[in-house]
Order: C-alpha cells, then structure tokens, then sequence
C-alpha cells in the first residue's frame, strides 16, 4: 500500500463514521462517574492513562499483534480469539469485546475485506467469540496496514471513545477532550514499547474499573453498554 | 498424618515436587478424609477437623507454614485433589507474610482438582506483601462439570517500618479448566507495588487491598452470581462487583477497600452464602 493509501485507511478505519459501534461503551467509566470516582477532566485523563498502562499495553496489544502476524491463518486467529475471551472475565467487557469485533467483521464483510466474511461465519455458527483485538489485528494484516499503524488506530480507538463517553456524560467539554488526546499519545509511544507478553501470558490490571463494569450490569440509567 | 507415603501418581504429574499434596476421599458412611497427604518444609497439616455447624462429614484442614512466611527463592507447590462426592475446606491458620526480597523472587504454585459432586474451598487468607516483595501466584483449579471449588486470594501492602514503601510486584495467574484441561478462564494480572499505590483511578484508585473470589459451579452459574450479588454493598469502604465468569465456569467477585476487615467480611458472607446454597445451612465458625 502507498503512503497515502495507509494514511487513507487509517482515517477511515479510525473515524468515528466508521461503524464499529465503538461508541457504545464506556469501559466503566459510566459507572465509576456514578459512584463518585470519576468527577472531572484531570481524572478521565489519569483513567484513560491508566487502561493504556495497565490493559491496553499487555492484553489488547499482544492479541492485535499475534492475530495481526497469524494474517490469514484464521484458525490462529481463532485460537488467540478464543484466550482472550477466557481472559475477559467482567461479562459486559467480554461482550463489549465481542460486540465490537462483531461489527468490524460485518462491515468489512461487505466491503469485501479477505476472511471478513469467512471469520463472521465461525462468529455466528458459535466457533469463535470474534473479540475486538483479534478481529482487528487480522483485519489490520487484510486491509494493508502495518504494525505501527495498527497500535495506533486500536490505542487511539481506546482513548478516544473513553473521552467520547465522558464528553456525553458532561464531564469534559471538546476543547479539554481533544487536549486530553494530543497529551495521551506520550503513553501510547510508552505502551508500544513496553515487553510484548505472548498470547498465553496477556495480562491486565484495571481492578477499578472491571468492577465499576460488573456493577454496571445491576446499575440504573444505563446510557452505555458497560 | 504427615509423610511421605503418597504415591505421587496418584495425582496429576506436576512440574517439580510440590511440598503439600493432599487428596481427599468419602468413607462408605459419605464422611470425608484424607486419602493422601505429604506435607514438606515449610508446610504443616493439621488434623482433618469436623466442625460444629458444618454438615455431617465435612472436612476442614488448616495448612500452617512453619517458616513464618514466603521468603526470597521459595518455590512452594500444593496440589489438592477431591474425588467423588467430598467435600473440603482448606484454609491457613493465618495471613501470610510475603517478606522483603533484596535479590530473586517467591513462587506459589497451587493446583485444585474436583472430581464430580466435589466441593472444595479453598480459602486462604491474605497475602501481606512488605517492601520490595517479589511474588509470583499460580492457581490452576480443574473441575469436574458437577463439582463446586471456591477460591479466593487477596493481598495488601504493609511497611513494617511504618513507612509506605512499595512492594516490588506480584503477579497472579489463576486459570479455570474443565476436567480435560481445557481452559475455560483465566485472571491474569502484574502489579508493581509503585502502580499499586499510585492513586489511579481505574486500576486502584485510593484502595490498598484486592480480593477476589471465585465460585466454579459449571452446573448453575446464575445461580453463583445470584448468591455474590447478594453480599455486594451498593456503597460504603468496600468497592465490590459480581459477575459471570466466561466459559460457563460460574461466577466471581472482586473487591478493593483500605479496610482490610471489611474486605474479609465481604469475603467471609460471599463464602456462607454460597456454601448455604449448596448445602441449606452456612458454615461454622473457624477459630483463627
């Protein structure tokens, strides 16, 4: 792919136009927002932060980047699918997972992406979870992307629907979301250079927030899906 | 009874010797015992305890470190293996002290097998992790689709200086399988003590202590949630959540507080109450 055929994909693959259905969830923040713990600006930033730190980095990287490597091997791809969805253990997180990986595969299904389709087929007869990061990376590898450029668009994809979900729940305006953006690509350069655990060893510790999920299930005045 | 007459094979071929093997059987009156048990430095077993209030023959076994905690190069193994129909509740005596490391790590490797209409608490109680502490927690319980195994772990930081020097890290690895092997969960988590204590909203925000109980019941997984959910508080110290594990494996709970008591009595009610789901009556009392 030339230059400007990447940095074509990847607006289109990272615009919120695209409709991975991404902006359905808040990853707790809903929740942590109504229990007190999140309650401006400075502490979605540090949140958001902290998942890149904590989860992002050495869960959703490591299966991006190994289903990404598997290309079109998607019997590895379902492999690395089916250990994060073990590891997934808030439910609402293992179906935001698989909600949003849902979405990718049908949309780029019908714009004719390699395996898209054949992958959603393992997805809807139950052979596969099609978690977001395994979806993604294979997907990354068929659309032409490289490495690099898929860290960002999965770490920016992220970030920016945490601020989007604070943005609607009022505790950000546009002008504080977008700077929170532009400071949060100092701890994306630092994730993607932290050790790459192996698929069997992806780890994460967001203890705060994967509760704040699990009592979203039980919670009122649910805007999101977890 | 503690020696060394197990016949390791016996039981699942492990990765190195494990100091505390135990394995547990029903008497023809449904009372059980145990079958096998080696206990090696540092452990100690003590006698298998009937207690007033549990149901008829069910069995409850303090296990006693007699080193005074996990010290630097420690690689401590446990394997535990209840057959057909026991049922058994494992605990320590007391928390366990991870102690300061100026060089290496400690390793605990902890494997539960539960046979069908097993049931199996594991429970033992916190982990205190001092200044530059370095742990590494397995867990690997492998269930029969009819048996139940609670498990739980916890740790806090203490600086027995008085002081808030962080530990060094811990990592936990507890993975669900089914009777074959297969994976059906895993909790998988690295925590420096400096990330621990950071104030982060998301990972640990103002908490100092983590618990986490698991309740593998492959026969009726709402039913787990339902009992967690119910010992939840809605708001207070505790900051606690319940949910369906993946797989089919049943349910679990986490929870963060800096109140190390209300976090065993959350704990302690998410154990009685599914311990009364099961068998119609809540546990008795364990002196500690």
């Amino acid at each position: 792919m030339t230059d400007t055929s990447t940095s074509l994909a990847l607006l289109q693959f990272g615009d919120s136009f695209f409709p991975s259905g991404a902006t359905s969830f808040s990853w707790g923040l809903e929740t942590l927002r109504a229990d007190g713990h999140v309650t401006g600006a400075a502490e979605v930033e540090t949140l958001i932060a902290g998942q890149l730190r904590q989860r992002w980095a050495s869960f959703d990287r490591p299966a991006l980047l190994a289903a990404f490597r598997a290309g079109a091997d998607l019997d590895r791809v379902a492999e690395i699918d089916r250990e994060l969805d073990a590891a997934t253990l808030a439910r609402e997180a293992r179906e935001g997972g698989r909600r949003i990986g849902g979405a990718l595969l049908k949309v780029h299904a019908g714009i004719g992406t390699p395996g898209a389709a054949d992958y959603r087929d393992r997805v809807l007869r139950g052979d596969a979870s099609g978690q977001m990061a395994a979806v993604q990376g294979f997907l990354g590898a068929a659309t032409g992307l490289d490495e690099t450029t898929l860290c960002a668009l999965s770490a920016y994809g992220l970030a920016v629907s945490a601020v989007s979900a604070a943005l609607r729940v009022g505790l950000l305006g546009h002008v504080d979301s977008q700077a929170i953006l532009v400071r949060l690509r100092a701890v994306v350069d630092e994730a993607v250079a932290s050790p790459l655990p192996a698929v069997t060893g992806v780890h994460a510790y967001t203890p705060m927030a994967e509760i704040a999920m699990m009592r979203h299930e039980t919670g009122s005045g649910r805007m999101f899906a977890n | 009874m503690t020696g060394d007459r197990l016949l390791p094979e016996d039981l699942t071929p492990l990765d190195q010797p494990r100091q505390v093997i135990l394995a547990f059987a029903n008497d023809p009156a449904g009372r059980t015992f145990p079958k096998r048990q080696r206990a090696a430095y540092p452990f100690h077993i003590g006698r298998a305890l009937y207690l007033p209030g549990d149901p008829a023959g069910f069995c409850t076994l303090y296990l006693q470190s007699c080193s005074g905690g996990i010290f630097q190069h420690d690689r401590l193994g446990i394997a535990v293996r209840a057959e057909d129909g026991a049922r058994v509740h494992l605990t320590t005596s007391a928390s366990t002290v991870v102690h300061a490391m100026d060089d290496g790590d400690a390793v605990q490797d902890v494997l539960v097998e539960a046979g069908p209409d097993s049931l199996v608490e594991y429970l033992p109680d916190p982990q205190i992790l001092f200044p530059r502490s370095r742990l590494a927690n397995r867990l690997v319980v492998r269930a029969h689709p009819s048996a139940t195994v609670l498990a739980c772990d916890s740790f806090l930081p203490h600086d027995p200086d008085g002081g808030a020097s962080p530990f060094g890290w811990l990592r936990s690895d507890t993975r669900i399988e089914d009777e074959t092997g297969r994976l059906l969960a895993a909790d998988r988590f690295e925590v420096t003590g400096a990330a621990s204590m950071a104030n982060t909203i998301g990972v640990q925000g103002a908490y100092r202590i983590q618990a986490t109980l698991m309740v593998v019941h492959r026969r009726d997984p709402d039913a787990a949630l339902a009992a967690l959910r119910s010992v939840v508080p809605e708001s207070g110290g505790v900051y606690a959540g319940a949910s369906l594990l993946p797989g089919g494996a049943g349910a679990w709970l986490r929870a963060l507080s800096s109140d190390a008591v209300a976090l065993r009595r959350l704990v302690r009610d998410g154990w009685a109450t599914v311990r009364e789901q099961l068998t119609g009556a809540p546990p008795g009392i364990r002196r500690k």
